[in-house]
Order: structure tokens, then C-alpha cells, then sequence
């Protein structure tokens, strides 16, 4: 993780609005009726968090990576993953060259702004760990050579899920590093009616055009940061965390990155909502998004097929709000 | 394994059975109440039915409002299949002959209960009703108690199914009754506690909150209830002390309480002793239908006399046989009263009948009748007896009669001649001849050698009126010597009886004294009404002996002691029963049927200084406890206050004071009946009051900035707001609290400013800080 810079004194809320409004907007031209999907895909790039897409086949997820990616002016790489996807395919790889006698480091896909990974639970757990480092840390080591990774830096991964033949589970760490899933679900029949029209002939995504830069990204990630959270809200995310790992119906509870990647999404939820302080509302909105992946459920809440999005909706209704400051 | 325990579980039968023999207990008391058991089999299988199928009903997992419709129908149609069986149609359906059947059976239930005395005969009717009732509680008691897991508010039909009984028979009934009851119903509160504490959670919430907080709990509800307690007991010992106490009200008319039986049917004036000549059963008769209602303009009351017999038989009295050569002709005047001399002062006095029910050929009239006139009838008299033969029905009658002048003197040698047994019919003097011993002995024991006759029957008189140590009682305890064919010796043995007992005793003893003897029945004077009359009910009966006394004629004594007897006529009283001289301005003491003791007449006139000097102490006491109760009125209001505005006080900066005034806002609106929600964020505490209150314009806008106020003031960065802020919230806030108090029901504002919740809490709250001090 690249170190926070400090905290503009004041937060320059219309900036973050416009920008992603205009992301926003972009993709909505490409994706019909997905807003809700879309507002999280755009909240956790502010938020400078890696997004899992996950659902079946066919509904768009890729589409939607690829969209976000298109509507910024940065450098954008995409890997399919199949089983025989290498580790060395991602991170790069030391090549002698013959001419100048020296080894010379051949950059791999990882070396982008927006890394789109479509399928990425078709890799070997080895490739896919591959991917570990450089999301959390935000450089690569090859060979003892450290490089870093250009700003802002997000992955976002498509996945089917793990009950789809041919697949290997993302193992819980690797889940953890991910800042936020969503679900993309069936679109509506008037939306999908809509798509059928405009999508026949021509890909949509052929008439997305860069509607930011990626330093003007880098710039409103840095006004998110500056927003304020009150101590009462650190205590109620504490609070929720805890009460994750208490709950009977969980195995593995939310681990202390997700309470951290929780408070930064809710900053990003915050500012663009306009608001230069962060609400318990920011928070319950993106605990689902951010928690439901990172959670193991046990075997009881399997049995009534209760999924792990429900259980953090039940754990936000349980816990209290702290008042005061 | 798992489901068979589940739907056992479910259907809670063994609380239903506790129930179902709760409700049981309650009608166990009936069984003094009612004459006959015919009621007792369909009530239990209906009580059994409807536990049962309460039971089967929620085993099957049925709605609570559906069990206890389900248990209704059950009921319903079990009643209809015991008692109106005959009007369904093919047995199934109700019918109109159904309803019309309904309507009959509950009349006629009605008709009984009013007119009877407990035990009342269980007729079809009765039957009907109780089972129903029965049923109805069995269904009430098992919806609250089972289905609704309140068995506390179980309570309140049990008791109220129990109030019936015990203000329907007429004395204390026997503690097991009600203990019985209690223990059942305790029955069931101990079977929902356990259920409730088996279905606590434990092991998961206290790793989350930590043991110290899951064991403080149990103990402040602890200490709370002990505190409830002992103030309930002080409260009822407070209240015994200064609340008056009322007579005894009745929970339901019924089983003649009703004081208004005067449109039932005509068996209710009904008089059994005219014919048996033995008022027993009449005195029992708690009906208090009148059979005669009449006014007199005499000082003395007498009783009226109906008729007299001087045959006794077999260990009793026999009604006379009467003639119809012996009667005088219709129309005929009545004669002069036989033996009353002249020289005996005698007043003549009006009586005049307003209402009279007694059937005939019976009539009521005072003795030494003078003039008789009836209205709608004729009448024969008959001088043997002096009795008067009613032909027809006569509802009003007028009358005169001579009394014997209480202010005059006797005139000397009344009694001296001793009557000629020649001139009296030989009846007149027969001693029964089983207790002829018995009252041979006594009644020369007591007359000792008093030749004169009227002296002889005061002495009798007051040997059994005070001397003799005898009780009235309408119960006879069985003698230990005399055998069951003599009911005299009996008496005189065991010294308890009612009124034939004393009068057939003096009658017996006055016969072997040689002096010619007779029992006479009728009614005493009754009890006055507000108009003036005086009204007569079965109750009322009553027998005496009248003697042939020389110079008197026939007269009335009255050996009869107590409250349920006439006073002895004044020429009758002996020297040392306090009124030897007795004056006309002597009020009559007054007499009455009821079987509670009269209180002593208070010495003296009291006046009006001694009257405010008796309420005093009443009046201070009424005092103290209205200041009392004003202060603990005030107590709860001003603890209130204090704790709902505990935050706002405290607050030395401007957000403490948000908080505090939102703390204010939520206790109020608390207060004002609208729930305070768990801790949540200040955006859908808005919303759950938005929710719960009505409130106008001005008061919605004013909860949103109060919240947005709330809610900068929490989570904004500090230094951004401000005193005004701070003064504005507390405008909104009693805005908001204004509105909601002007849109709630009057009786949620009087309980928000009289007993509001806050102010309890604010009271735990100062109780526990004093403790832990």
C-alpha cells in the first residue's frame, strides 16, 4: 500500500462529484440498468480499492471492467486466465539480451493503471497468488528487483462462481485484498430489451471514449482521504467488525483490513454523496459490498441457504449506533 | 423423534390441561350453588373439549386468533349438540327453533336464579347457562394463559368466573375454594416461567457483550421487583388504614339479589307455612318479593295474623279443619273481640292494604279486627279462631282493629279467674302427650305457685324469651335424649329453634298450667319503605302462641327471642325486661327480618358539636392521605423532569448539549408513548419517528434539522458548530415535542404529565445511585 499523503485541509467536493459523475455516466451508456453495480464499481475507485465482479457467465462483467477501464485516459491492461496462465505472464519476466549482455526486465500485464482480469478463478492458485503482492503493496519483485506500480493502480477481476465447473476457489487472502464484490445479477426485461436493440450490430464499447485522466483520478482519490470520520464512527466499525467475528452464523469473521478498506469506502460513499464527513449511513451502505466476499459462513447459516450478504445486513441491523463524539 | 417432539412442544398440552382444571376449580363452588350435579358432566367434557382442542389446534401450528376462534366454534357446537340437540336440522345445523330454544333455555335460567334462593333447582335452563359460561371461561382462560403465554392476565377470567360464586351465596365461602383457584392459577404462572427461562439464550450472547453485562441484568430486574413489592405492600397496608370501608356489593345480580323481582311470576309471593304451619322454609326463602305491601296509622307495631290452630299431632301442627257451617254468613259484621274486658283501655287504629299477593283463602289482617272491607272479593269469618276466609282474589283490602292501650293500666284481677275447662274445646288443654314430661316439669319449675294466668305467661314468656339461655336458630341440632317423634322435648333440650319451637313450647306449657292455649301464624310488621308503607316477604313469617287470658281474651305472647321475632306486647312484659312502665312517646323499636344485628341505639342525642368532634379524626386522616398521595403525585412528574432533561444540564459545550437536548427529545416523546428505538443512526431514528407520530409540517422540519443538527454535531469534524446551533436544536427540539404531545390522545398527555415513564426511571435511577452509596 502506498503511503496516505496527508489530508488536504479542505476537500474539494465538487471535483470528486464531477469525475465520478462523468465515470459514472460512461459506463452507464455501455452497462443498461446496472446503476446500483455501477456506483460501487465507481465508489471503490475512488476509494483506490481492487473490485471482484462476480456472477454466471453473460451478464456483463467484463463489460463492465472494461468500461471503467475505457473511461479513463490511463494505461489499461487486460489478462484472460486460463489454466496454464504462468505467474511470469502477469508480473514480467527477466530476459538476457543478447545485444547489451545484460538481463533485462520485460514488464508483464500487471504494469497498468486498470488491470482488468477476466476469469481470474480459471488460474492455478499459484498464478493467482501471483497477483497477491502486487495488489496489496503496489509494486513488484522479480528476480530481487523491486519495481513499482504506476498511481492510481486498480484490479478488477471477473469471476464465476466458485459451484461452476472448472474453476479453483480464490483462496481467503487473496479474497481479502479485493476491496469490494459485486454482484451483477440478470438485467430487467425492459433493459435487456434495450441492449438486444443497440448492442446487435456494433460493440458498445467501441463508442466509449476517455472521459477523465488518470492523474485527475489520482488527484480525487487524494481529496476521499481527506474527509472526516468522527471517533464514534471508528467505534461502530470496530463494533461491527467484532460483532462479524462473534456472530453464530459466521466461521470466519471480517478481519482488521476489512474494517480499514470499510472506513475507505465509506469516505468515498461520503464524498459522493457531498458530504465532507462520513454517516453510519456510509458505512451500512457499502458493508455488503465490502464484508459479504471476506466472510466464511458456517454450516448452519448453509442450511436455511442464507448467503453471506444477508448475514451482514442481519449483523448491521444488530449493532447499535455509538452517540456522542 | 425430533418432530414427535416438536408438535408435543408446539401444542402445549400439559399447560392446557392445567388450564382446563383451572377453569375446572372455578366452577367447583357452583356445586353449593345449585341444587342438582346435572350440570357437572357437560360442563367438564365441554371445559376437556375445548383444552383438547386448543391443544391439537396449535400442535398443527394454527395462528393464535385461530386457535381461539376454533376453540370458540368447538364450544358453540358442542353445546348445541348437548342441549338443543332436538332443533338441529339433521342434526347439524342450527335452525331458527335453535335460537328460539336459546332464547327459552336463558329465560328461563333467568327466571330461576332471580327467584331462588342458593341452591337453586338446576332446571334445563341453568343447566344451559352455567355450562356456556363454563365454556366461554374455559375458551378465555386457555386463548390468554396458553395461546397467548400470558397466564397472568389467565387471572382475570378465573377470578371474575369465581365473583359469581361467591357473591351468590349468600355467606363466606370456604377458603379451599378460593384456595383451590389460587394454586391452579399459580400453576400456571410457575409453568410459563419455566418455559421462559428454558428459552433463554445464553452461551452467544455472552461472549459478545462479556459476562459482567449478561449477569448485572437479572440482578437490576431483581432489585427492581423487590423494590415493586415492598412499596405494594406499604401501599396496601396505607390503603387499608385510610380507605373507607363500603358494604359488600354485589358482582351480579342473580339467585334473588335482584331487588326489583317484582315481574317475575306470581310463585314468588308464595307462602308455604299457611298450610304446613311451620315458617322453616319460609324464613329460609331469600326472595325478596313482596307479598304484601300496607300502611297503619298504630304506634306499635303487631304482627298480622293470618290464621290459628290448636291441633297438635304427632310432633306437629295441623292446620285447622274448617267448617262452613261455623263461618259467619258473608256480610255478616265481624264480632266484638270474645273476653276482652270492658274496663281495659283499647285504642282503634287504621290498616290499609296496598298489595297483597298471599293466596287464598288467606288473609293477613292485625288481631282484634273490628271492620274489614275488600276490594274485588267477599270474605266469611270464622270466630272460632278469629280467622278471616277470603272468597276470590283481593290485592287491596281496609281495616280496623283495636289495640290494647300500652299507656293504660291493666285493671286489676285480669287472669285471677282461671278459665273453666268446661267452656273450652278439650284440644284447647291437650299436652302432647311424648313431652308431656319434659314440659311438665319445667313449666312448674318456672311458674312455680303463680295462680294468676297472665302472670303465669309472662313468667313462661321470659323463661324462654331471656331466662332460659335459649338460641335462635333456623338449624336444629338433634337432641340426645328425645327421640325424633318429640320435637317439644327436643327443644327444651337442646334450647335451639326457631319461632314454632319457642311458641309450641310456651303453647304446651301454658296448657298443663290449665291455661287454654292456641298457635297462631301470620307475618311480623315487615320493613318500612320510603313512602311510608310497610312491606311484608316471605321472610317475614312468623308463629306465636296466643293464650286465653280472663278479663283479655285471647293475647298474643311472644316467646321468641332475638331479632327475628315481634317485641312482646306491652301488657305482657314482665317487670325485668327495662320497661315496666312503659310511655307512649316510646318509639317502637323497630323490627326487622334482616338476619344482621341491629346496632346499639347510641345514648342520648348527639349534637352537632359531638358529630364534627367524631369526624374529626376522619376528616385529619382523609387529609393526610390526600396530601400524601398529592406529594407522591408530584414526586413522579418532578423526577421526570429531572431525568428527561439530566443531558441538557450537564452539557458544558455546544455538542454536549446537542446530545443532551436530543436526549430530552427522545425521553419526552418516550414519555408521550412513542418508543424510543435502539441505538441507531440519527437518519433512521428521524425516520422511526416520522413513523410513530402525526405530526404537522412545522414539526417534521423542525425533527430534520434537530437531526442534521445531531448529526453534524457527531460525525463532522470538530469546531464547525455552534452555540446558536446548539439554541436552535433546542427550539426544534421542543418544537418536535409540542407537536407530538398536541397530536396525542388527551389520555397519553395526562399519563405523559401525571405518570410519565422518565419519571420511573429517573426514580430507579436515584434509588440505585442512594444504594450503591
Amino acid at each position: 500500500m502506498s503511503a496516505i499523503s496527508p489530508a488536504p485541509d479542505t476537500v474539494d467536493l465538487e471535483a470528486v462529484r464531477s469525475v465520478a459523475g462523468a465515470v459514472h455516466r460512461a459506463i452507464a451508456t455501455v452497462i443498461e440498468g446496472k446503476d446500483e453495480a455501477v456506483a460501487t464499481a465507481v465508489t471503490a475507485l475512488l476509494a483506490e480499492g481492487h473490485l471482484l465482479v462476480e456472477d454466471v457467465p453473460g451478464v456483463g462483467k467484463t463489460m463492465l471492467a472494461k468500461a471503467l477501464a475505457r473511461a479513463i485516459d490511463c494505461r489499461v491492461s487486460r489478462v484472460q486466465f486460463t489454466p496454464d496462465l504462468l505467474p511470469s505472464d502477469i508480473t514480467g519476466v527477466s530476459v538476457f539480451n543478447q545485444d547489451s549482455r545484460e538481463f533485462e526486465f520485460r514488464r508483464g500485464a500487471i504494469f497498468a493503471n486498470v488491470v482488468v482480469g477476466d476469469e481470474i478463478n480459471r488460474a492455478s492458485p499459484k498464478t493467482q497468488s501471483a497477483l497477491l503482492e502486487s495488489m496489496e503493496e503496489r509494486q513488484v519483485t522479480v528476480d530481487g528487483q523491486t519495481y513499482a506500480l504506476p498511481r492510481p493502480f486498480l484490479v478488477m477481476a471477473t469471476q464465476n462462481p466458485i459451484e461452476m465447473e472448472g474453476t479453483y476457489p480464490l483462496p481467503e487472502a487473496q479474497r481479502d485484498r479485493f476491496m469490494a464484490r459485486i454482484s451483477m445479477g440478470y438485467p430487467s426485461a425492459s433493459s435487456e430489451m434495450t441492449m438486444l436493440e443497440t448492442h446487435g450490430s456494433v460493440s458498445p464499447l467501441e463508442g466509449l471514449h476517455p472521459v477523465t485522466t488518470a492523474a485527475d483520478v489520482e488527484q480525487q482519490i487524494d481529496n476521499v482521504r481527506g474527509l472526516h470520520i468522527s471517533t464514534a464512527l471508528r467505534q461502530y466499525v470496530v463494533e461491527l467488525m467484532s460483532a462479524s467475528r462473534a456472530h453464530r452464523m459466521l466461521r470466519l469473521g471480517a478481519s482488521p483490513r476489512a474494517g480499514l478498506q470499510l472506513l475507505r469506502a465509506a469516505r468515498a460513499h461520503a464524498a459522493l454523496a457531498g458530504r465532507d464527513h462520513v454517516l453510519p449511513e456510509d458505512v451500512q451502505a457499502m458493508a455488503v459490498p465490502v464484508l459479504a466476499h471476506r466472510v466464511l459462513p458456517t454450516g448452519e447459516a448453509s442450511l436455511p441457504h442464507r448467503s453471506t450478504a444477508d448475514i451482514v445486513r442481519d449483523l448491521v441491523e444488530r449493532t447499535s449506533v455509538p452517540s456522542g463524539r | 423423534m425430533n418432530d414427535d417432539r416438536d408438535w408435543v412442544a408446539r401444542g402445549l398440552w400439559a399447560e392446557g390441561l392445567v388450564a382446563a382444571l383451572a377453569t375446572l376449580t372455578v366452577a367447583w363452588p357452583l356445586t353449593d350453588l345449585l341444587r342438582e350435579g346435572s350440570w357437572l358432566a357437560p360442563g367438564v367434557t365441554m371445559v376437556l373439549l375445548v383444552a383438547l382442542g386448543g391443544a391439537v389446534l396449535r400442535s398443527i401450528d394454527t395462528p393464535p386468533t385461530l386457535v381461539a376462534l376454533g376453540q370458540l366454534a368447538l364450544g358453540l357446537g358442542g353445546l348445541a349438540v348437548i342441549y338443543l340437540q332436538e332443533t338441529l336440522w339433521r342434526g347439524v345445523l342450527p335452525t331458527r327453533e335453535t335460537l328460539e330454544m336459546v332464547g327459552a333455555l336463558l329465560a328461563q335460567a333467568g327466571t330461576v336464579l332471580q327467584t331462588y334462593a342458593a341452591p337453586a333447582p338446576t332446571t334445563q335452563g341453568v343447566s344451559f347457562l352455567v355450562v356456556a359460561v363454563l365454556t366461554l371461561t374455559a375458551v378465555s382462560v386457555d386463548s390468554m394463559g396458553v395461546t397467548g403465554r400470558a397466564p397472568a392476565s389467565a387471572g382475570i377470567p378465573l377470578v371474575a368466573g369465581f365473583l359469581v360464586s361467591v357473591s351468590n351465596t349468600g355467606q363466606a365461602m370456604e377458603p379451599w375454594y378460593f384456595a383451590a383457584v389460587l394454586v391452579m392459577w399459580l400453576l400456571m404462572l410457575a409453568q410459563q416461567g419455566r418455559r421462559l427461562s428454558l428459552s433463554w439464550p445464553s452461551a452467544g450472547r455472552r461472549e459478545s457483550h462479556g459476562a459482567g453485562d449478561v449477569s448485572e441484568g437479572p440482578r437490576t430486574y431483581r432489585g427492581l421487583a423487590q423494590l415493586v413489592g415492598a412499596l405494594t405492600v406499604v401501599a396496601a397496608v396505607l390503603g387499608a388504614a385510610f380507605l373507607p370501608h363500603l358494604p359488600p356489593t354485589f358482582f351480579a345480580d342473580g339467585l334473588a339479589r335482584n331487588p326489583d323481582a317484582r315481574d317475575i311470576d306470581a310463585d314468588a309471593g308464595d307462602v308455604s307455612f299457611t298450610e304446613t304451619m311451620d315458617p322453616g322454609q319460609d324464613l329460609r326463602n331469600q326472595s325478596q318479593a313482596p307479598v304484601l305491601t300496607y300502611r297503619t296509622d298504630a304506634i306499635s307495631l303487631q304482627p298480622l295474623r293470618v290464621t290459628a290452630t290448636e291441633r297438635f299431632e304427632d310432633g306437629r301442627w295441623v292446620a285447622p279443619e274448617r267448617l262452613t257451617s261455623a263461618l259467619l254468613p258473608q256480610g255478616a259484621p265481624i264480632p266484638e273481640p270474645p273476653g276482652l274486658g270492658e274496663s281495659v283501655p283499647v285504642g282503634q287504629s287504621e290498616f290499609q292494604v296496598l298489595d297483597n299477593v298471599l293466596e287464598p283463602p288467606h288473609l293477613a289482617v292485625p288481631p282484634l279486627l273490628t271492620a274489614l272491607e275488600l276490594q274485588g272479593a267477599g270474605y266469611r269469618y270464622d270466630p272460632q279462631d278469629a280467622t278471616v276466609v277470603l272468597q276470590g282474589q283481593s290485592s287491596r283490602y281496609d281495616a280496623t282493629y283495636l289495640t290494647i292501650d300500652v299507656g293504660g293500666q291493666l285493671p286489676d284481677g285480669v287472669g285471677d279467674q282461671p278459665a273453666a275447662a268446661g267452656d273450652f274445646d278439650e284440644d284447647l288443654l291437650a299436652v302432647d302427650e311424648v313431652s308431656r314430661e319434659a314440659v311438665s316439669a319445667l313449666a312448674d319449675e318456672v311458674v312455680g305457685d303463680e295462680d294468676n294466668a297472665l302472670q303465669a305467661a309472662v313468667l313462661i314468656q321470659g323463661h324462654l324469651r331471656s331466662d332460659g339461655d335459649y338460641q335462635y336458630s333456623l338449624e336444629l341440632e338433634p337432641a340426645a335424649e328425645a327421640g325424633a317423634d318429640d320435637p317439644i322435648g327436643g327443644f327444651l333440650e337442646t334450647r335451639q329453634g326457631y319461632c314454632v319451637q319457642f311458641a309450641t313450647a310456651m303453647v304446651m306449657m301454658a296448657r298443663h298450667e290449665g291455661i287454654p292455649a292456641r298457635m297462631a301464624v301470620g307475618f311480623l310488621p315487615g320493613t318500612p319503605q320510603q313512602d311510608g308503607s310497610r312491606q311484608i316477604i316471605a321472610a317475614d313469617a312468623h308463629t306465636w302462641p296466643e293464650l286465653w287470658i280472663d278479663g283479655l281474651g285471647w293475647t298474643r305472647f311472644e316467646p321468641t327471642p332475638g331479632v327475628r321475632a315481634g317485641t312482646p306486647p306491652a301488657y305482657a312484659r314482665s317487670t325485668d325486661e327495662g320497661d315496666a312502665a312503659p310511655s307512649t312517646s316510646e318509639v317502637p323499636q323497630e323490627i326487622t327480618p334482616t338476619p344482621e344485628p341491629t346496632a346499639a341505639p347510641a345514648p342520648g342525642d348527639p349534637t352537632l358539636l359531638d358529630r364534627l368532634g367524631d369526624l374529626l379524626p376522619t376528616l385529619l386522616r382523609t387529609l393526610l392521605a390526600l396530601l400524601l398521595l398529592a406529594a407522591l403525585g408530584t414526586v413522579l412528574p418532578w423526577a421526570g423532569r429531572r431525568y428527561r432533561e439530566a443531558g441538557v444540564r450537564s452539557a458544558t459545550t455546544a455538542s454536549e448539549r446537542i446530545e443532551g437536548e436530543w436526549q430530552l427529545l427522545t425521553r419526552s416523546l418516550s414519555d408521550l408513548g412513542v418508543a424510543t428505538p435502539p441505538e441507531r443512526s440519527p437518519r433512521s431514528m428521524r425516520r422511526h419517528y416520522l413513523g410513530g407520530t402525526t405530526m404537522e409540517d412545522t414539526g417534521d422540519r423542525a425533527l430534520g434539522r434537530a437531526v442534521a443538527t445531531l448529526e453534524r454535531s457527531r460525525y463532522a469534524a470538530p469546531g464547525t458548530l455552534d452555540e446558536d446551533e446548539a439554541h436552535q436544536m433546542s427550539e426544534d427540539v421542543r418544537t418536535v415535542v409540542d407537536e407530538v404531545r398536541h397530536t396525542s390522545p388527551w389520555n397519553q398527555r395526562v399519563n405523559a404529565a401525571l405518570l410519565p415513564g422518565s419519571g420511573v426511571a429517573g426514580v430507579h435511577e436515584g434509588v440505585r445511585r442512594l444504594l450503591r452509596r
